[in-house]
């Protein structure tokens, strides 16, 4: 019998994913473990394998398409083999036509519409007056009486319905303001057309729903307060470029990464999580680095991290972003973090406060390094010094302000002496 | 014009028809020296004597085939039901046989049979005397099917049914026996299958039957106070039905409101519709609207039969609702 | 009666065509020829030809579901008959009525009818016209055992009986209802008894003698053409096949007793009586079956080359 491949659920809040692209197609010989589809699941992308060597005997889902989880996407058996009877699952494909047909119906009464179809109108210009919204005979009527005020040239009209614009906002030239061919199309720029292609719409599934859903969960139900320090980045640089010279490329984010571990390790009530009445501190140090990729936030997390080197946090991250940027994470990989750190210092920000990833108790948001005058208490007087601003955002349910800023002060004395965490 | 009640319209047409015609006999249950309990044949038997105003036992089905017997063999029968409910009880030779002998027979023979009843709600004689059961017959291709709303609808429509040579089922509303109206004393006649137009109006029709008719002209003119011009057509015959007259109509005002004392289930109020759905869908600038009788026996209390059957309240919030 | 040598032929070829007829019907039935189907009427033949012969031409008839035999006692067209069996454009009804359905109104027969008793108000209605119009006619409502259970049964003799209308109920009495014996369905011996409880006369007779038929419904049309009022003739008889040509008949009751039944042939036995009597020879006998033969066989062919109804005829007869 043919073996069958389904949408598999991967973790308690999948309940579709999206078929992103097929490996193989119909038809052709797949090998055990050899990867067979790419699915995007609610959290990332991964690839599903092949469960058994055979043919890929029939593909129920074509690309694009949103399955729910567990139902038979495909099948794979010998050739020839007959395959059970698949009741399909529907699925809603994310592609431009499905998602025309989700528009809510124009209500418009048979007359009306009979009407506008004589008079060459389009309808779903006409605003409705009818019960339940529907649009009436009365309604075309009065469209027809305002583009009959509207004095123009047959050409005009069928320019202007051709390309979509509303030939009343047209500004004629002729005599008592009869518009002509060139009115029309000198007016393409200024006038939105009928069809408002300018409101793109774009679902609101997958990552992004994900992502925002636990976002706003996190900033309803965690009372987040924030602690601002600017850090002198002089020693770090000068450090990171000593190391360069060795032939060890390290980034500013992995001394954060070492710099918050060490101070995690003092502070235990930022490596933690409140779940329901019950506040646990973390053994391991996981941190996620948040990565922003073409198919929204993607945070892989770096594990263990109190007992990592900054050479092993460095060759890790480098290896986890790269993969989430090409959506090659493995699922574990962007799961189990226990403190996150977003960078966005590469966008040129200057300062920003960032949403704790529940269930985490804090969350560091970094900004760029700049030179800034700092006034420095020796020579008494401003120097340029290499100044990065770090905000910490952190669950006051489960840590006070005068611990919270013990623990981000001490991120900055780790960074300002980098020999410290050596 | 003189104004007579529908009952005496009704016994008027009668009259005139028996001395127009000997071959036409009345056959039913008290309706001889006591004049119907409806007084629907009050002074027949006076003038045209036991052998045509004939008093039966208790028997419908017997009094049904009796006449289907007469109407074979060249009488012009008129059968009287003493309640439009105990046509369940004469089911067979109106259905199985009136109806159909003519065709079965191959147009061997016609059959001039009126079987004349009442029928509605709104006198407190509950389940078993107040339905309004025409529609079936409407189901029953070979029968015709009247509903007078008027007296002068009443007269002129109860000429046209005895002089048919087909078996016609008339049904009279108890409560517009003594409702008034302009009735001409010379001759005339209403052909079936022609509608009439009570109000003409421009806003929505209304289409109803029987004292509907009745109550959706008062609907009407409560309408008309605050801006809505209601147009009322009484189709008048169910078989033959004129559908031109409604889907006319609603070509004109683009809405429809279907009234009805039969059951909305199922009824007549779904069929004309279904017309006008299918023949002038275009023209529909609203849902239609039907209202009928609840689909409950007929109940007995008035403050439950007060709600039974669509009232002019009714009338009026169908329209608004789709004007 | 057995003076009128013409009338007893007359009779013997009468029954002896319905017999044909029937087996005709029997043998087209199973030969596929003949749509939905039909309810025979052998052994049952005096009572029709007896029945009728006491009528005038212009009387009228009721019958029901099993009527062959009463439509061609009553002057029937063998022809058109058949024709409307096989459901042809040129048969009674132009096809739209089939066997259960045949009326000849020319001819007083008011129809075939194939709701169960409903053919007796309808008599009563045809006597209540005659009655009016003064015109002589008398009705012979034809009905089974079977329908004097119906409630209409009821109505109609009352009815019959206050108004004194001129009527002969013929009860055929063939001993039973579909599979149901009478035994099954009626208390009492005779279903003549029920006629005292409408005040009017019920006599029983033998439906498997023409003669005693004949006589019988010969004084209830006297008397009915007086003005006297109805009567019922029950006419005990047996019904030869099962309830139509799809039963066999079988499976409600032995041969021994179907075979017993057969040997009481109305036919047979009115053939040796006329040969007795001396108002037959063999001979005659002879010539008259091969006759009939021959019209039952002109009748089959004329029926088969009849052409079936036009598509455009179906809404034709409906209205006047």
């Amino acid at each position: 019998m043919a073996t069958e491949l389904i949408m598999p659920k991967l973790g308690l809040t999948m309940t579709e994913g999206t078929i992103v692209n097929w490996l193989k197609k119909e038809g052709e010989n797949v090998t055990e473990g050899e990867p067979l589809v790419e699915i995007l699941s609610d959290k990332s992308n991964f690839e599903l394998e092949a469960p058994e060597t055979g043919v890929l005997l029939k593909v129920f889902y074509q690309d694009g398409a949103v399955v729910p989880v567990v139902q038979v996407i495909a099948y794979i058996g010998q050739p020839g083999e007959k395959i059970e009877k698949v009741l399909a699952v529907p699925a809603t494909t994310q592609d431009e036509n499905t998602e025309k047909k989700e528009v809510p119906k124009i209500k418009i009464s048979p007359r009306a519409k009979k009407l506008a179809q004589e008079q060459g109108i389009d309808y779903q210009v006409i605003i409705a007056t009818g019960p339940d919204g529907r649009i009436i005979e009365g309604d075309v009527k009065k469209y027809l009486e305002s583009m009959a005020k509207v004095k123009t040239t047959s050409t005009a009209r069928k320019v202007a319905e051709d390309m979509g614009i509303a030939i009343e906002q047209v500004v004629g030239t002729g005599v008592s303001g009869r518009i002509y061919k060139e009115d029309v199309l000198k007016s393409i720029k200024e006038i939105p057309t009928k069809q408002e292609e300018a409101l793109k719409e774009i679902p609101y599934t997958g990552i992004r729903k994900l992502v925002g859903d636990r976002l706003s969960s996190s900033k309803f139900s965690a009372p987040h307060v924030y602690f601002t320090v600017d850090v002198d980045m002089t020693r770090i640089i000068e450090a990171r470029e000593k190391l360069k010279s060795l032939g060890a490329k390290t980034s500013l984010t992995d001394f954060i990464v070492l710099a918050s571990a060490r101070a995690l390790t003092k502070y235990p009530n930022f490596n933690a999580s409140l779940l329901e009445d019950k506040i646990f501190h973390h053994k391991q140090i996981n941190i996620g680095v948040a990565v922003a990729t073409e198919y929204g936030l993607i945070v892989p997390v770096v594990k263990n991290v109190q007992a990592k080197s900054l050479s092993q946090i460095s060759m890790e991250s480098v290896d986890l972003i790269e993969r989430a940027r090409t959506s090659r994470l493995q699922i574990e990989e962007y799961k189990g973090g226990t403190f996150t750190i977003s960078n966005l210092g590469m966008a040129g920000i200057d300062n920003f406060t960032a949403i704790i990833n529940p269930p985490e108790a804090a969350i560091l948001a970094v900004s760029r390094v700049q030179k800034k005058p700092v006034f420095d208490e020796a020579s008494e007087q401003f120097v340029a010094k290499p100044m990065m601003t770090i905000t910490l955002s952190a669950d006051h349910r489960v840590n006070d302000g005068w611990e919270a800023a013990l623990f981000v002060t001490t991120i900055q004395k780790y960074l300002e002496e980098p020999l410290s965490l050596l | 014009m003189r104004k007579i009640r529908y009952v005496d319209a009704l016994i008027e047409a009668l009259r005139e028809e028996m001395i127009r015609d000997e071959d036409i006999f009345i056959i039913g249950e008290d309706i001889g020296p006591f004049g119907g309990a409806f007084k629907t044949t009050l002074g027949l038997y006076e003038q045209f004597g036991s052998e045509r105003i004939i008093d039966t036992p208790i028997s419908e089905s017997g009094i049904i085939g009796t006449a289907v017997g007469a109407a074979a063999t060249g009488c012009r029968p008129i059968a009287e039901l003493m309640f439009g409910d105990f046509v369940t009880v004469a089911m067979d030779p109106i259905v199985n046989q009136a109806a159909k002998m003519r065709y079965m027979f191959g147009g061997k023979l016609k059959l001039p049979l009126v079987i004349k009843t009442n029928y509605g709600s709104g006198r407190s004689a509950a389940a078993q005397h107040s339905q309004s059961l025409y529609g079936w017959f409407t189901n029953v291709p070979g029968l015709k099917v009247v509903l007078p709303s008027t007296p002068y609808d009443a007269k002129g429509l109860l000429k046209t049914a005895i002089r048919d040579d087909n078996p016609v089922l008339f049904f009279e509303h108890k409560l517009l026996y003594t409702v008034t109206g302009e009735v001409p004393e010379e001759e005339y006649t209403i052909p079936f299958g022609v509608a009439d137009i009570k109000r003409a109006g421009r806003d929505v029709t209304i289409v109803a039957t029987g004292y509907m008719v009745t109550k959706s002209l008062q609907a009407a003119e409560e309408l008309a106070k605050e801006g809505i011009d209601a147009e009322v057509i009484d189709p008048r015959t169910l078989v033959p039905l004129d559908k031109a007259t409604i889907i006319q109509s609603v070509k004109k005002t683009g809405r429809l409101v279907i009234v009805d004392e039969g059951h909305k289930t199922g009824g007549i109020t779904g069929e004309l519709a279904a017309i006008v759905v299918e023949e002038a869908f275009d023209y529909l600038d609203a849902p239609v609207q039907r209202l009928g009788s609840l689909d409950v026996p007929v109940p007995f209390s008035p403050s439950l039969e007060k709600i039974f059957a669509p009232s002019e309240k009714d009338i009026i919030a169908a329209v608004k609702k789709i004007c | 009666m057995a003076a009128n040598k013409e009338l007893v032929l007359k009779m013997y070829e009468e029954m002896l065509k319905i017999r044909l007829f029937e087996e005709a019907t029997i043998d087209v039935y199973q030969k596929g020829l003949m749509p939905g189907l039909a309810h025979p009427y052998l052994g049952e033949e005096a009572i029709a030809v007896g029945a009728c012969t006491a009528l005038e031409n212009d009387d009228f008839i009721t019958s029901t579901h099993r009527g062959h035999g009463h439509l061609m006692a009553k002057g029937g067209d063998m022809k058109k008959m058949m024709a409307e069996i096989m459901g042809k454009k040129t048969g009674y009804c132009k096809g739209k009525g089939g066997s259960m359905h045949i009326a000849d109104v020319s001819l007083g027969i008011l129809g075939a009818n194939g709701i169960v008793g409903a053919g007796l108000p309808i008599a009563v209605g045809s006597a209540l016209s005659s009655k009016r119009k003064n015109n002589n006619k008398v009705t012979a409502c034809f009905f089974g055992d079977g329908a004097s259970n119906q409630g209409t049964f009821h109505e109609a003799l009352n009815m019959a009986s206050i108004w004194k209308l001129p009527v002969v109920f013929v009860c055929e009495n063939n001993q039973y209802g579909y599979s149901t014996a009478i035994s099954k369905h009626i208390a009492i011996e005779n279903i003549s008894d029920r006629a005292i409880s409408y005040g009017f006369p019920g006599i029983t007779v033998d439906g498997n003698d023409v003669e005693e038929v004949y006589e019988a419904v010969k004084v209830a049309v006297e008397r009915a053409r007086k003005g006297e009022g109805p009567t019922l003739i029950e006419c005990k008889s047996y019904r030869w096949t099962g309830h139509s040509v799809g039963d066999p008949g079988t499976a409600y009751r032995t041969r021994e007793e179907v075979t017993e039944n057969k040997a009481k042939c109305p036919i047979i036995k009115y053939g040796k009586k006329l040969v007795e009597n001396g108002l037959a020879t063999e001979e005659n006998l002879n010539n008259i079956k091969s006759s009939v033969q021959e019209m039952v066989k002109e009748a089959v062919e004329y029926a088969i080359a009849s052409p079936l109804p036009d598509e455009n005829e179906i809404y034709q007869d409906l209205y006047v």
